[in-house]
């Protein structure tokens, strides 16, 4: 029996449909990303299970209790907004202080967990300051406390990194999984940023246009893509269009320019398949080797990893490469490409994006 | 977002301001309406039978339309002079360093808070025969002037009072430009010159057309400064209502007035107002 | 942003000048020992402000403004929270034109308002009624308090009501310990700025006022047209003071630049 279980949660906005048969089993303890672009309706999906949208149809049941149309407080989940949202007019202490006034706690409990909610966060020093006197990094850890302090069942995520520059949201993403890992507390984090759900998360929902499109763990996702947007959302994509044709008990596939064995189901025949390969998939080798040729258009350089841009028959390919200190790939020259034919996966969809 | 459903809450909430609303504005400003078509006897008073002869006489009286007239020059008037000022000032104080910025918009806009009774008094005693206007006349050999109990001394004192409120809606603009779209137009090789007239200038219209209905709405209707500063003789529109109600008790032809002038204050904003949204709207959004 | 030149400054201070001008010649006239009104050139004297205390009229019209002001600034507001609340948390389709009718007592000329509420009054009998008066204020101020509410409410975080009750708290508390506070530098700029737009009118106190309910500024205004003497210029001056504490208290609970431009 899931501890968060979504079934069949549908939202209408007047006659737009914003998300669309929504299901989801989560287990205790796990983190559960919900990933798409702007206007999936994963933002939606979070209010819904928070009590602040209503739901037109489906159920939630929360350990058991059926929690579709329960007012937002009295679920008791602990939610980081946005914005945060933290309390101006209060210090941080109160702020984090509120969720256990609302349950009538004694004031010496309180206080002894408050004290061991920020030190966690390692806000102790900044107890009695205010939200205006903080950095944005700083009040992102006030609300995650605020949250946590109550002992939610859930902890609902709603971008909690997104208002943070580059480099503190990469800290704060590992702080985040280390205090979650800690405490248990089973954890849903809405992002459209994708390396942010894949690398803390146990499942990443992909979610595109008011629906689920793939629910996988970060590395399955990530290596096997079902659809042509996903592989495209999540890491970068070569999208490789051909025919498929029966050979034996297997499937070769022809992409004009040259003939690949690939595993692929589900199709017939003759069938138009697009196949997705990842950049870092491909090797580079000697001119004249390798499956195929191609010319180096262009070449962008990441500190730990290069992309080079290729001209080749089946069209511009991107290819990544570790920096190993040397490289040789420069505009202009010419490499063969070669890769494992089963890095091919197999796309739903037929057309190309 | 609201987490509140029912769609009867914001009418529950408003109630008592619609209440008051209802019962201050709307119910007096009806019976001043039905008021300007009862009758009035001077010997027995407000009749209750009806006419029409208040509106013809208003509008036909050759002093009524004397009146109305000062009262439309003097406002417009004012109102150009108020542009010609106020634009300028507040384009200055937008260009204007930190502290004195403020200080100087401060300076502009608090005479607001204080009566108009107390301004208008001020002006009353700087532009008599012994103010300080008519010392340094005389000092520079100029002779005194008579400029209180003239038009000018209501127009100096209307100016006075009526310029916050051209340039709040002028700053209000200027705040909105994006500086940036200033330097665009310097990087395009033009003029400082030809960037505050073909950039700034459009950008601010509608702030100073705002100001200008506001400000002539305001100088129409004013009654202390014509009080104080035009004397028994000069009259604008306020003051011989003022005559009608407490002096003649002719209510009914004081309502008639009363009431022509707030139409024509109505329909000079709603409808200026509303062309000026519809040009500026579509240009900038 | 370029620098002003000489030229600009120079005008921007006869701008000031002219605009400091009526009230600096009245807080310097209210100095005079002489009966006229003329700058003190040979000492001051403290003898109008000693006449003005003494002058019974002008002393009960002050206490009427003062117990005017405050009762009416606290009705405005008290009225311009919740409708305030109405107009910027809810999403309903007369909510423009809700806005539009709150603000409206700013485009009626005084004028008219004065006159017809005395048509009103005259009616009911109410001419004489200290309430009534009040109300009429009410009218008059509310839009200067819900324009600063409305402004308050526009700039806080609407999450945080949603943090709020996600903790658990009841509507009410989330009203009381949350939404009210955020709102408190709003809702005193908006009963200052109304308090003393009550405190400094006339033009509809002079027709709704009764000789028993005569304000400070209607009073001052009758003195002034009457007689000529420094007895007005150092109730002026007073006046002048009144405001300046006002302004003061408004410029610390608010910020007097938002509160005059335009609560942004």
């Amino acid at each position: 029996m899931s501890f968060l279980s979504l079934q069949g949660v549908t939202k209408f906005y007047d006659q737009i449909c914003v998300v669309s048969d929504f299901n989801l089993d989560v287990q205790k303890g796990e983190f559960v990303s919900l990933l798409g672009p702007s206007g999936c309706g994963k933002t939606t999906t979070l209010q819904m299970v928070a009590g602040f949208a209503d739901i037109t149809a489906g159920d939630i049941w929360l350990d058991g209790v059926n929690i579709t149309h329960s007012k937002p407080n009295t679920r008791g989940l602990g939610i980081v907004f946005q914005s945060y949202a933290l309390f101006p007019h209060m210090t941080v202490q109160a702020n984090v202080r509120f969720g256990l006034e609302m349950r009538r706690m004694p004031r010496h409990e309180q206080d002894k967990r408050i004290r061991a909610m920020l030190d966690m966060v390692h806000l102790l020093a900044f107890a009695d300051r205010f939200p205006r006197e903080l950095s944005g990094g700083q009040r992102q850890r006030v609300a995650l406390a605020r949250a946590l302090v109550i002992e939610p069942p859930i902890l609902l995520l709603d971008e909690p990194l997104s208002n943070l520059d580059a480099k503190l949201r990469e800290e704060m993403q590992f702080e985040l999984r280390k205090i979650q890992k800690t405490l248990g507390t089973t954890t849903i984090m809405v992002t459209h940023d994708q390396s942010e759900a894949m690398s803390i998360s146990d499942r990443v929902v992909v979610m595109e246009a008011g629906k689920i499109t793939q629910i996988d763990s970060p590395y399955a996702l990530y290596e096997k893509p079902q659809t042509a947007f996903i592989s495209k959302f999540v890491g970068k994509a070569n999208l490789l269009k051909g025919q498929a044709q029966q050979q034996g008990t297997g499937w070769i596939v022809n992409f004009g320019a040259l003939c690949l064995p690939a595993e692929l189901s589900g199709i017939e025949s003759n069938d138009k398949v697009v196949l997705s390969l990842r950049p870092e998939k491909i090797s580079l080798v000697e001119a004249g080797m390798g499956y195929l040729q191609g010319t180096v258009t262009q070449v962008f350089f990441f500190g730990d990893r290069w992309l080079f841009h290729l001209d080749t028959p089946l069209g511009e390919l991107i290819v990544a490469g570790t920096n190993v200190g040397v490289n040789e790939v420069q505009e202009g020259k010419v490499f063969g490409l070669t890769w494992q034919t089963h890095t091919m996966q197999q796309l739903k969809e037929c057309q190309a994006i | 977002m609201s987490v509140y459903k029912k769609t009867s809450t914001p009418w529950l909430l408003s109630a008592p301001a619609l209440l008051i609303f209802f019962m201050m504005l709307l119910v007096p400003l009806g019976l001043t309406f039905i008021l300007t078509f009862n009758v009035f006897d001077y010997a027995t008073g407000i009749k209750n039978e009806f006419t029409l002869e208040h509106y013809i006489h208003v509008l036909s009286d050759e002093y009524y339309y004397g009146i109305f007239w000062r009262t439309f020059w003097i406002s417009l008037v004012t109102t150009a002079i108020c542009i010609l000022i106020g634009a300028p000032q507040a384009y200055i104080l937008s260009r204007m360093k930190s502290p004195w910025k403020s200080i100087f918009l401060l300076i502009i806009l608090a005479p607001l808070l204080v009566s108009v009774v107390v301004r208008a008094f001020g002006w009353s005693i700087l532009l008599g025969p012994q103010g300080l206007v008519n010392v340094m006349a005389k000092m520079l050999g100029m002779g005194t002037f008579k400029i209180l109990y003239t038009e000018t001394a209501i127009i100096i004192a209307l100016v006075h009072i009526m310029m916050p409120f051209m340039v709040i809606p002028i700053w209000t603009s200027l705040q909105k430009l994006d500086p940036a779209v200033q330097d665009a137009a310097l990087s395009l090789s033009a003029s400082p010159f030809t960037t505050l007239r073909r950039i700034i200038f459009p950008q601010v219209l509608p702030g100073m057309l705002a100001g200008s209905l506001i400000v002539f709405g305001l100088s129409a209707s004013s009654f202390a400064i014509p009080g104080l500063l035009g004397g028994r003789r000069l009259k604008m529109a306020a003051t011989i209502v003022y005559d009608e109600y407490l002096h003649e008790l002719n209510w009914p032809l004081g309502a008639t007035i009363a009431i022509i002038l707030l139409v024509a204050n109505l329909v000079i904003m709603l409808s200026y107002n509303r062309a000026v949204e519809r040009r500026y709207r579509k240009a900038l959004g | 942003m370029n620098k002003n030149g000489p030229l600009s400054l120079a005008f921007s201070t006869l701008v000031i000048l002219f605009m400091l001008a009526p009230l600096v010649i009245v807080c310097l006239v209210a100095f005079t020992p002489t009966n006229t009104l003329a700058i003190p050139t040979d000492g001051v004297s403290l003898r109008w402000f000693k006449a003005v205390f003494n002058h019974s009229d002008l002393m009960t019209s002050f206490w009427n403004s003062l117990w005017l002001g405050l009762i009416s600034a606290s009705i405005a507001t008290a009225v311009s929270i919740p409708a305030g609340l109405a107009i910027t948390r809810y999403e309903f389709k007369a909510r423009g034109w809700l806005n539009g009718i709150f603000l409206s007592p700013l485009i009626i000329p005084h004028l008219v308002l004065g006159v017809a509420l005395l048509r009103m009054f005259s009616l009911i009998d109410a001419r004489g009624s200290f309430a009534w008066l009040a109300m009429a204020h009410v009218i008059i101020i509310i839009p200067y308090s819900l324009r600063l509410v409305i402004a308050a409410s526009v700039g806080t975080d609407r999450a945080c009501e949603h943090a709020a009750l996600s903790l658990g708290a009841s509507r009410l508390t989330v009203f009381r310990r949350v939404t009210v506070p955020m709102l408190l530098p709003g809702i005193t700029g908006g009963w200052l700025l109304a308090f003393i737009s009550s405190f400094d009118e006339v033009t509809m106190s002079i027709f709704v006022t009764a000789p028993s309910t005569v304000t400070l500024p209607v009073r001052m205004y009758m003195y002034a047209t009457e007689s000529i003497d420094p007895l007005m210029a150092a109730a002026s001056a007073l006046m002048v003071l009144f405001t300046a504490v006002v302004m003061l208290a408004l410029d610390r609970l608010y910020g007097l630049d938002k509160v005059l431009v335009g609560g942004k």
